[in-house]
């Protein structure tokens, strides 16, 4: 690769601009970017691995083949955020609104399909105590997320485990600025309550 | 519910809320999913090769298809024609200049392997007959052993490797 070529150290818009001149390199770029992110929040808000992949799949296409279109001016985190954050949004509507569980979906009749619709709270390599403990208190975290409404849920997310600031939360939602600090507002309440039995 | 009272506005002040769920990772997709991803993208054309297609496509855009094909037609032909001009007057010189080029590269790989690849040939097959000599083998029986090992190994890999045929007439079930 050339020089001004350093992918790894570009900007977001530098990558688009590559891809946008048909760098199927820049494509992979950004998919490398954001597969977790977007597959995080997506799989936070439908609980379901399977149906998590294919909403970020296709909510990757819909992003790079509509490459062109995207305006420089505009963060591409907020973009790719927002049409992930609808297409969860979309299947959530389609669907029965209490489908969140943490030991699996409630249609899950079998024990393969609850462990294919549970969420796994992720391996941290410490120690086995250590490592149930993590487990378990991310077990808790998920489920209390997991129990808020979806605008809620999907606020909290992009403030705390994205680290988006609120204007780029009211972006991608395409909520006004008040409501979403509203939403975190009232998100961070019902989660300590729900996580009060942990705050020692 | 005492708390929520005191909480302010710009909600971001309780560390415990923050420190748990600071603690939450992030989760991954799929191995291969980027190539999933990429296989179903359409990966634009440089914007060169765009802009020069939009140009074409600008220069032709409200002139009929007939004065598009007579245009080409005459195009084409007035660059073979001169081409095959060109070719006729300057024949003697180019094919001067080529024969001269050919004979020159012909000599050149003569003298290589003349000087280099002939002797080294020459003198491997004696350094090798002389080595198995001294092993009490006979060079022609060893290239003859050789080319049937070679042969079996094919033929095994072959049968090894065949796609196991195919049943007619069987259904298999997507999902």
């Amino acid at each position: 690769m050339s020089d001004g070529w350093d992918l790894a150290a570009a900007s977001d818009q530098q990558i688009v601009a590559w891809a946008q001149d048909g760098t199927e390199l820049a494509f992979r770029e950004l998919v490398r970017r954001y597969q977790r992110p977007v597959f995080s929040l997506i799989y936070r808000m439908v609980r379901d691995r399977e149906v998590a992949e294919d909403l970020a799949q296709e909510t990757f296409i819909k992003v790079l083949n509509a490459i062109d279109t995207y305006r420089p001016e505009h963060k591409f985190s907020s973009w790719i955020f927002k049409i992930a954050n609808n297409a969860a949004i979309d299947h959530l509507r389609r669907r029965e609104p209490d489908m969140l569980s943490l030991e699996g979906a409630p249609d899950a009749v079998t024990i393969e399909r609850q462990e294919a619709t549970a969420l796994q709270v992720g391996d941290r390599g410490e120690s086995p105590l250590d490592e149930l403990e993590a487990r378990e208190l991310g077990s808790h975290i998920e489920g209390a997320i997991g129990r808020l409404r979806p605008e809620y849920r999907a606020c909290i997310l992009l403030r705390h485990v994205e680290g988006r600031s609120y204007e780029e939360i009211a972006s991608v939602l395409g909520l006004p600025l008040g409501t979403v600090k509203t939403y975190i507002h009232r998100a961070r309440a019902e989660l300590r309550d729900y996580l009060e039995p942990l705050r020692e | 519910m005492q708390d929520d009272a005191n909480l302010p506005l710009i909600p971001d002040d309780d560390p415990a809320v923050d420190r748990l769920l600071g603690s939450t990772g992030r989760f991954s997709p799929k191995h291969g999913f980027e190539d999933r991803v990429i296989h179903r993208v359409r990966v634009p054309l440089p914007r060169w090769l765009r802009s020069l297609r939009d140009r074409a496509v600008g220069l032709t855009s409200g002139v009929s298809g007939w004065t598009i094909l007579v245009t080409f037609s005459l195009a084409t032909a007035a660059a073979w024609t001169t081409a095959v001009a060109v070719g006729m007057r300057f024949w003697g010189e180019i094919s001067g200049v080529a024969s001269g080029v050919l004979s020159e590269a012909l000599g050149l790989a003569r003298e290589v392997f003349n000087e280099g690849i002939a002797p080294g040939w020459e003198l491997t097959k004696a350094e090798v007959s002389a080595w198995l000599a001294s092993l009490g083998l006979n060079p022609t029986m060893v290239v003859v052993g050789y080319g049937i090992v070679i042969l079996v190994c094919a033929v095994a890999l072959k049968f090894l490797t065949a796609e196991p045929a195919r049943r007619r007439g069987t259904i298999h079930a997507t999902h």
